[in-house]
């Protein structure tokens, strides 16, 4: 393995870290407005946060587990569908988490200026 | 759409029971919502290879269901208990692997075939892998409680920084003068024992011309050899490596325990020496002598058992608080400064 193969291996590693992090809270804000699986998929892959299928569709699953997300099955273009969308309990989570990745943010923002 | 039944038949395998339908209904769903956009984009029906495209996307069906799991325990030994699970396997290990070489040596000293050594050695791995299996089974046990109890987490609400353990010693290293007198005696040793099959002058001195030691003493021969070596050796180490204060007193430990096996057989010898020149009138009068050798050597021998084996219980009990001392250290790694 050259050096340069290693350094981009462990970018990836870490970025794909970095991500993570923050998928939780792209997938809360996603779903302030109802939506079935496949279409949260699209919408977080235009806004530039794509996730794979297999993360995304077990992470809803958890998360209405914990009882963030709610859903139902509802039919759609002759076929029935589950949609989710956020809990009470999810809106007030998601506004907590939002303000703690804008404080992070905002650390951040002055360790790298500063 | 062949394909995705068969697949999502292969997912519903590793799914748990309980959620199977629901799951396998939502993948669906989004499977075929997927492949129609495709197919909307493409304008025309997909094939079995644009399919097998987006089912391969998804993952391994072993994969993708294997991430609806959840559970508390999806491991047999959890990240908690696998240290002690390792350490405990390695004990095991090669305390079975030392009892095992014991044994090869007592067969061998007995004259046995080599067949039979390797066959010993190969009766190991029976003994060990069920050994094994046993090991994993108590730690898979204890792992899911600990899971199920969440006793890690109760552990670590509960514990006080005070209970830790005292700060280690500083490290203590072997004597430079201890290992170099080891290794000169040890050449001495070995040196006198090789060249006394040829040289009988070397234990009899002027009786030389008349006694000999008896054939038992040609069975032990090589494993008391190979033993002289280990020590040697190990002086060896300690010089080169003063740090490696376990050492010692393992191999001192194995060494011990090896040579109260062979003088387990030395002693049931009926004599040890005897007069090779019998018939000549020399030969009575050493008559005596041999006996009175025989009887030496036997009280000899009998003293040297009793030390060595109060010796292997003082050694053992040495190791066993090494150990201890590293469990202890493994579980405090923090240098005993801070600076």
């Amino acid at each position: 393995m050259t050096p340069g193969t290693n350094h981009h291996e462990m970018f990836e590693n870490l970025r794909l870290e970095l991500r993570r992090g923050s998928l939780v809270l792209a997938v809360l804000a996603a779903l302030r407005r109802e939506q079935y699986g496949y279409t949260l998929r699209k919408t977080l892959e235009e806004q530039g946060m794509a996730i794979d299928e297999g993360t995304l569709y077990p992470l809803l699953r958890r998360l209405e587990s914990q009882g963030l997300l709610l859903s139902e099955w509802r039919e759609e273009e002759k076929r029935n569908k589950r949609f989710y969308r956020l809990s009470a309990d999810g809106k007030m989570i998601l506004k907590q988490l939002l303000a703690e990745w804008q404080s992070i943010n905002s650390s951040l923002d002055g360790m790298v200026k500063g | 759409m062949e394909l995705l039944e068969r697949y999502l038949r292969s997912v519903k395998f590793f799914l748990p029971r309980r959620e199977q339908d629901d799951i396998l209904r939502e993948l669906s769903e989004n499977i075929l919502s997927q492949m129609e956009d495709k197919a909307a984009e493409l304008g025309r029906p997909l094939n079995e290879s644009e399919q097998a495209a987006i089912l391969k996307q998804h993952g391994h069906p072993f994969v993708v269901a294997s991430r609806f799991r959840n559970a508390p325990v999806q491991y047999l030994i959890g990240p908690v208990v696998f240290p002690f699970y390792w350490f405990v396997l390695k004990i095991i290990f090669w305390i079975g692997l030392g009892v095992c070489a014991l044994n090869s040596i007592v067969l061998l000293s007995g004259g046995e075939p080599v067949r039979q050594l390797l066959h010993g050695l190969l009766a190991f791995g029976h003994v060990a892998l069920p050994v094994f299996g046993w090991v994993t089974f108590l730690f898979a046990v204890q792992g899911f409680f600990i899971a199920k109890f969440h006793l890690v987490d109760k552990l670590d609400r509960r514990w006080d920084p005070r209970s830790l353990p005292a700060v280690a010693t500083p490290q203590r290293k072997a004597r430079r003068s201890e290992s170099i007198f080891g290794l000169i005696a040890g050449t001495v040793y070995i040196a006198w024992l090789l060249a006394v099959p040829y040289y009988p002058y070397l234990i009899f001195g002027p009786a030389a011309s008349a006694l000999r030691l008896a054939p038992e003493w040609h069975r032990f021969y090589l494993p008391v050899v190979v033993l002289a070596i280990a020590g040697w050796a190990q002086a060896v180490v300690s010089l080169i490596r003063p740090e490696w204060t376990s050492l010692p007193s393992v191999t001192r430990l194995v060494s011990n325990v090896v040579a109260l096996v062979i003088l387990r057989s030395i002693l049931k010898a009926n004599s040890y020496v005897f007069v090779f020149v019998a018939d000549s009138p020399k030969g009575a009068r050493y008559e005596t002598v041999a006996q009175i050798a025989n009887i030496s050597i036997l009280c000899t021998l009998a003293s040297v058992a009793l030390g060595l084996s109060i010796a292997v219980i003082i050694q053992a009990w040495q190791c066993l608080k090494e150990i201890r001392e590293w469990i202890r250290k493994r579980g405090n790694p923090l240098p005993s400064r801070i600076s």
